[in-house]
């Protein structure tokens, strides 16, 4: 009975990952064939990589969406930390309206937060863009930044700090050596959900840039009418970085742990 | 660390000039219409009376049924599939939460793109089909489709959730009412389910606001004339050049979405606060007080 | 002994409620100063103003003469020990303790050196690579003493340090700190609600209440010479009773006249009168001073607490000399046991 209940889980779960693997495997594996077909595989091929490092726009595109989210994620994790930091410290109304505020891009549906940056855009009369679209980008990671760094900020004993000014260091060295370090989690955290949320973004870069501007997401939606096999060998490259990333960022952490508590155990013993 | 109060300038400015403003704009656009010179706008409500439109009651109307539909069906898969994940060990479960967000990763048009290409006529399935002798289905440009790729989207939005609730939760309330004598299946209707409503509201949100305001979804899916709230407002603005008209419907849109949002927020907290007192959270604590003062008196 | 740090009418107000009512300290080098007082009588906050990290309403901080009222934290030549630490957490014990000397870019060598020094100082010789996380209070307590002394502060500043130790441990670390103090030479300011802390260690206390200074005294001073009935009623236990100063060396209560030591309030003056239950003496009916019946007893270890009812009020006694419930008794004291003190306002 008690394994017979293990087979179910064992097979739910599974046939749950494959419907959520199912499309990124067909997309994988397609982007090798050597036909221009998504259904039959004809046999292995790279010629869709290589149409892809023929293709400019979609060069131009990886460009402009890893540009993009690179300087997103920078102006947002700085600005979102600052103010989470200045937050805790603020008066309690004017806290409040900002986390309100604050809040409205993550609450709004996106397509009313792009239409609402299109018209304001157009309003000021500036020309749709590279610019447009990383101040954007900028507008709507900056909430995430700040939903994740200020909890951590809120946690912290506000007598670290006093201790630190009180050990002789200025405002600006006790936000360096003690504030930061404490809530890096939350600022690495929410710089990671900023780079993907730029680089992911369609809706909102959609409606507000132009000049033939494009990121990836714009670039793939003005194809999708058409098959194109090298959008499979981008994707395949995109989800082989990721799964890179992933492993890099969980095994070293992992090392160091394991180095670390050698040595701590060392130490005790 | 007061000296830190006067960061909190750059971001007010930034708030007011891309948040507040571009959102009272479209406030502005929809309730004005064009006036007779180019430069004069008039106030009015037409752009709110043009709902009434049987068009644009039924583009609501099935925006509202899909995003039910799909977090019905989210939630219908995700719950179990959580509960389940939330049985295996622990360092499974991390591998197997990982796996589920790591789909979230990759853009979300090459996701769909991938299905665009195994939903068509002469996609994947349909091979499949052939090749085992059936006839050919048509799945593509139909609600079939676009509902398939906002479950795949969404699931693990669900999933997630109610995850994080179901571990968060003490293992020995299930023990205890075991112990008091209810079955498993009592348990988890009494003790399991009710503590991981939270989570389920969560998940809940995080499907169905996005869902009924779906853009590329069900244009890349659904194709060019199939029609929900979001593609509506991208025509407005497009394709008729109607920016008050689509300013109204965005308006509305966002009301009711924070609306909404706003509710349910209320009634996690609720849930949240009743499932600490069970939990034994606030109890203890002024138990431990209690204790605490005895000693010293 | 020459004066240090003087606070010259502080004032404190958050929001419009008052929490120090003008303030006058001098606090001596070399000296261990105790502020003792219930939670939210100011203590803590008149500590952080000396520190920096409040500024006062109105009212001067002078340190060496000069008006320091100012400056940041930063600029002081004060250290603080915080309540609960404060240590830096992702820092190991050698780093907290180097902190300020690194901030003031000092040689690798003397830091190390110090940091080492200091750390024999508080006897955790060996626990510099150690995460803060694998101390226990007592080894955090003293890291966290460690790290303000490592910088050779004027004067040290003490918020509550031992609040979050258990009974055993905190007396030992009084012991130790009252040593350290002398070791190094230096004057502590220490913040302490525990009336048995200030007294153990100290040089002055400093009795708050109310944003306002009671008393400031000796510990013998403090607990002999009460000087209103708030102080008398947190140091130690106390029967206060209402009476009135006849003359030098005479005052009534309780219907009768009793030779005292205390001279100079007004003939006739009403006043509040402290007799410390373990001054009172139970004797036989006719030998004492007060007739009563024993109405309970409590054994407490050392002592007996015995509750005697006179016609007049209750008389709370602690002695070693065991006694019957319902037994008539007189109760003795000797003329300095009386401490005649000022009337005021009923705590």
């Amino acid at each position: 009975m008690v394994k017979e209940r293990k087979y179910v889980k064992v097979l739910c779960i599974s046939l749950c990952l494959a419907f959520l693997y199912f499309p990124l495997i067909v997309m994988a594996f397609f982007s090798f064939n050597s036909a221009k077909s998504l259904s039959n595989f004809k046999g292995f091929s790279l010629r869709w990589y290589e149409s892809l490092f023929g293709n400019l726009q979609l060069l131009d595109a990886v460009v402009v969406s890893v540009s993009i989210a690179i300087l997103a994620t920078v102006i947002s994790t700085i600005l979102g930390t600052m103010t989470a930091i200045a937050l805790t410290k603020s008066k309690k109304v004017i806290r409040t309206t900002i986390l309100q505020v604050n809040n409205l891009p993550i609450m709004n549906p996106e397509i009313v937060t792009a239409i609402s940056l299109m018209i304001f855009f157009s309003v000021i009369n500036i020309d749709k863009g590279y610019m447009t679209m990383l101040l954007a980008h900028i507008a709507f990671c900056t909430p995430y930044v700040i939903t994740n760094v200020y909890p951590k900020v809120k946690q912290l004993d506000p007598n670290l700090a006093d201790a630190a000014m009180d050990l002789g260091a200025t405002p600006f060295q006790t936000l360096m050596k003690v504030i930061l370090p404490q809530i890096k989690p939350g600022i690495v955290a929410g710089a990671l959900l900023a780079f993907t949320m730029s680089f992911d973004d369609f809706v909102i870069s959609y409606f507000v840039s132009g000049n033939g501007v494009e990121n990836i997401s714009i670039v793939i939606y003005n194809m999708s009418k058409r098959m194109n096999p090298s959008i499979y060998a981008l994707s395949t490259i995109v989800l082989i970085v990721i799964l890179l990333v992933l492993l890099i960022g969980t095994f070293i952490p992992y090392l160091i742990v394991k180095k670390k508590g050698a040595s701590i155990n060392e130490a005790s013993s | 660390m007061k000296q830190y109060k006067k960061l909190v300038s750059p971001y007010c400015f930034w708030l007011f000039v891309l948040t507040i403003v571009p959102m009272l704009l479209i406030a502005f656009y929809a309730f004005t219409a064009k006036g007779t010179e180019i430069t004069t706008f008039r106030f009015t409500l037409d752009n709110f009376f043009r709902f009434i439109d049987p068009i644009f009651l039924s583009v609501l109307m099935r925006s509202f049924v899909l995003g039910i539909l799909t977090t019905v069906i989210c939630l219908l898969i995700g719950y179990p599939i959580a509960y389940m994940i939330s049985k295996c060990q622990e360092r499974t479960q991390t591998l197997l939460i990982l796996l589920i967000t790591i789909p979230t990763w990759i853009n979300l048009l090459m996701r769909t793109y991938a299905w665009m290409s195994i939903l068509s006529n002469n996609g994947l399935i349909n091979h499949a089909l052939q090749a085992l002798g059936f006839a050919k289905m048509h799945m593509m440009y139909t609600d079939f489709s676009v509902v398939i790729g906002m479950v795949y989207n969404f699931l693990p939005f669900m999933i997630l959730p109610i995850h994080t609730s179901l571990t968060n939760m003490d293992k020995s309330l299930t023990e205890a009412s075991m112990d008091l004598g209810a079955s498993r299946v009592q348990t988890f209707f009494k003790i399991t389910f009710r503590l991981s409503l939270s989570g389920v509201l969560t998940g809940v949100t995080m499907v169905f606001l996005p869902a009924i305001s779906a853009f590329v979804i069900p244009k890349m899916l659904g194709g060019g004339q199939y029609s929900l709230i979001g593609n509506f407002i991208e025509q407005q603005f497009i394709t008729v050049g109607n920016w008050h008209f689509g300013s109204a419907v965005s308006l509305v849109l966002a009301v009711i979405v924070i609306a909404l949002m706003a509710l349910i927020y209320k009634a996690e907290k609720r849930t949240n606060m009743s499932n600490e007192d069970e939990e034994g959270g606030s109890r203890r604590n002024g138990k431990r007080k209690k204790i605490r003062k005895s000693t010293l008196h | 002994m020459k004066k240090l740090i003087e606070l010259d009418n502080l004032t404190k107000e958050y929001n419009g409620q008052v929490v120090l009512k003008g303030i006058h300290l001098d606090i001596h080098e070399n000296e261990f100063m105790t502020l003792l007082g219930p939670s939210g009588c100011g203590k803590t906050t008149t500590l952080r103003i000396v520190a920096g990290f409040e500024e006062a309403s109105s009212g001067e901080v002078l340190f060496d003469g000069i008006d320091i009222s100012t400056l940041p934290p930063y600029k002081r030549e004060v250290n603080t020990v915080f309540q609960k630490y404060a240590l830096f957490p992702h820092m190991n014990v050698f780093d907290n303790i180097a902190f300020g000397l690194k901030i003031k870019k000092m040689e690798k060598d003397v830091i190390e050196q110090k940091v080492l020094r200091i750390l024999s100082l508080v006897g955790l010789e060996g626990f510099e690579k150690r995460n803060i996380s694998q101390l226990s209070g007592g080894q955090q307590q003293r890291v966290a003493i460690a790290r303000a002394l490592v910088n050779e502060p004027k004067v040290l500043l003490l918020d509550e340090p031992l609040g979050a130790l258990d009974l055993k441990l905190r007396k030992t670390m009084q012991i130790e700190l009252k040593n350290i103090q002398k070791e190094v030479g230096i004057t502590f300011v220490y913040v302490t609600h525990d009336q048995e802390e200030a007294l153990t260690m100290s040089d002055t206390i400093v009795v708050m209440n109310d944003g306002a200074i009671q008393q400031i005294g000796t510990p013998t001073d403090i607990y002999n010479e009460p000087e209103n009935r708030f102080v008398a009623q947190f140091i130690g236990e106390s029967n206060i009773v209402e009476g009135i100063f006849v003359k030098d060396f005479l005052v009534e209560f309780d219907g009768q006249q009793f030779v005292c030591v205390d001279k100079g309030f007004d003939e006739g003056q009403e006043v509040d009168i402290v007799l410390r239950p373990e001054d009172l003496d139970i004797v036989e009916v006719g030998q004492g001073k007060i007739e009563g019946v024993v109405s309970s007893i409590i054994f407490k270890g050392v002592h007996y607490e015995i509750m005697v009812e006179t016609s007049e009020r209750m008389y709370k006694v602690h002695t070693t000399d065991m006694s019957e419930i319902g037994k008539k008794v007189n109760l003795d004291f000797w003329p300095e046991d009386i401490h005649v003190m000022e009337k005021m306002g009923t705590y």
